[in-house]
């Protein structure tokens, strides 16, 4: 396999090729990334034979994948911040018509005050509409999404559409070395999208139709079974694309020294790898920290969270998101898991990098400093602001 | 989970069909919706069995899918199939007037009494 020096934006670009869908659809303005600009450099070269559909929005781009999605092609979309809660109204109606649409979102700040610095309320405000949810860390993660998402999203149990979310700036502007597959083994593990609910002039279909108060509620509840499925899918699609490409994926989240720990730091996306970094330091110091990278927030899995997190003492969870007048959804999601399967641990929620601020190895050295004295039963805050409220009392 | 695949795909609305057995899919026949939208309407489409073609335009256009296609029964002509809109869901709005390409379709008041040259 040839390695290329790519951004996350273009290693995206790179695995949207190989996996070529039929129609890209996007608007190109600010908060938009390289992505699609790549993707029409592809189109316009001959080295991805797909129509490029310029739209006059982000709403336009996501209606347009969802016609394309239901005349049965496949269909991929890429959009950052205002642009994704501009699509907001367009996210239901792709996840409800069941139409596994592929999207790239470049997770970056929302207004006001608005910035193009990554942070991660844009998707996590999203989270009930339906959507398969996955958080690249690294580049070559982001490419072997694009290739996986189109087999878990069109999946005949799951026909879910699903977002690839990088983290804006700490992936989609900065370059590493990306393994680039080849273009035949790539086409051959993704395969050809089979589509059955979409337009037949044979036999005429209703798509996008209205369903009353009685018919309702059974598409929703299917609509819930698809994403459980999900799970069950991202495995053996993991499974299938270790065995041909031979990198491996841990499914919907990843533990990281977890098998004798006490103390952990649970987060997603980029920053586990200072995470991950520190947890090696922290354990040579002889602290027993380990780390759960979320990989999948939708959906949520509850069984492997309760299994890596069952006899631990001490929690932090570190994201990059707020529910103003409530606390970080990342934490509230977790904690309803500790409830449901009756695990008792001390645990905080420390909302960090909004707007694009720097996550620092001290500020990872703090956390992990209050972990241990939370594990010495000292008084704690139970929600926290990085760098504005102090971690802990007293 | 049975394969989508095999769903079972109603054809025409069926109240003998529970949804349980429906809702894996959100793609039905066309004329297949859980309500009625016929009180709406003030003027109703009716097809030309000799101008129309079976073109699908009409089906492409429908905002309430309501097309769906039968048998000529007109057995000099030149088209085997032909379109009909089930009124059930039709709502009378003459988007499909406006996409044919044949001048096969045309509204009529709704207090118009039924006549055998409108159809």
């Amino acid at each position: 396999m040839p390695r290329k020096f790519l951004s996350g934006d273009e290693a995206v670009a790179e695995g949207i090729r190989l996996a070529q869908p039929d129609v890209i659809s996007a608007y190109p303005i600010t908060p938009q990334t390289v992505t699609v600009e790549r993707l029409s450099e592809f189109v316009a070269n001959g080295e991805l034979e797909s129509h490029y559909m310029y739209v006059e929005s982000e709403h336009s781009a996501l209606a347009a994948a969802i016609g394309v999605s239901a005349a049965g092609a496949r269909a991929f979309t890429a959009t950052s911040s205002q642009g994704l809660l501009y699509m907001a109204e367009c996210l239901t109606y792709a996840s409800g018509g069941r139409f596994p649409i592929v999207m790239m979102n470049a997770n970056r700040a929302t207004a006001l005050p608005w910035n193009i610095y990554g942070d991660q309320r844009d998707s996590i405000a999203l989270l009930d509409h339906g959507w398969i949810q996955a958080y690249a860390e690294d580049a070559q993660e982001a490419l072997d999404l694009c290739l996986m998402a189109y087999k878990i999203a069109e999946h005949p149990d799951v026909l879910t559409p699903f977002m690839i979310n990088l983290d804006g700036f700490a992936l989609t502007h900065t370059f590493e070395s990306v393994d680039v597959p080849d273009n035949k083994d790539a086409l051959d593990f993704v395969g050809r999208y089979e589509a059955f609910n979409c337009f037949s002039f044979d036999e005429p279909k209703n798509i996008g139709y209205s369903a009353g108060p009685a018919y309702n509620k059974y598409f929703k509840y299917d609509e819930h079974l698809g994403m459980n499925c999900a799970l069950k899918v991202i495995d053996e699609v993991e499974r299938d694309f270790e065995a041909r490409f031979g990198r491996s994926y841990p499914g919907a989240l990843e533990s990281y020294h977890m098998e004798d720990t006490e103390l952990c730091i649970l987060t997603l996306g980029s920053i586990s790898g200072l995470v991950r970094e520190c947890v090696d330091i922290a354990r040579e110091r002889g602290i027993k920290l380990g780390l759960v990278k979320l990989r999948y927030l939708r959906p949520l899995p509850s069984g492997q969270l309760a299994q890596a997190l069952a006899g631990i003492k001490a929690l932090c969870v570190l994201e990059k998101d707020i529910s103003f007048g409530a606390e970080g959804t990342v934490f509230t999601n977790i904690k309803s898991v500790l409830y449901d399967y009756k695990i008792e641990l001390e645990c905080f929620n420390v909302i960090a990098g909004l707007g694009g601020d720097d996550i620092l190895p001290q500020d990872i050295k703090q956390i992990v400093n209050t972990l241990v004295d939370i594990s010495h039963n000292k008084p704690y805050k139970r929600l926290q602001f990085l760098g504005i409220d102090t971690l802990q009392e007293g | 989970m049975a394969d989508r695949k095999d769903v079972l795909i109603p054809k025409l609305y069926d109240e003998k069909l529970s949804p349980k057995d429906y809702a894996h899919t959100t793609c039905f026949s066309s004329g297949y919706l859980s309500q009625t939208n016929a009180s709406w309407r003030s003027e109703r489409p009716v097809i030309n069995l000799k101008k129309c073609t079976a073109c699908m335009q009409c089906y492409m256009y429908c905002p309430d899918a309501s097309i769906y296609k039968i048998k000529n029964p007109l057995e000099d002509s030149k088209h085997e199939e032909l379109v009909q809109v089930d009124l059930d869901f039709c709502k009378g709005c003459g988007i499909c007037v406006e996409v044919c390409r044949f001048g096969s379709i045309r509204m009529v008041e709704e207090a118009c009494e039924f006549r055998e040259d409108l159809i």
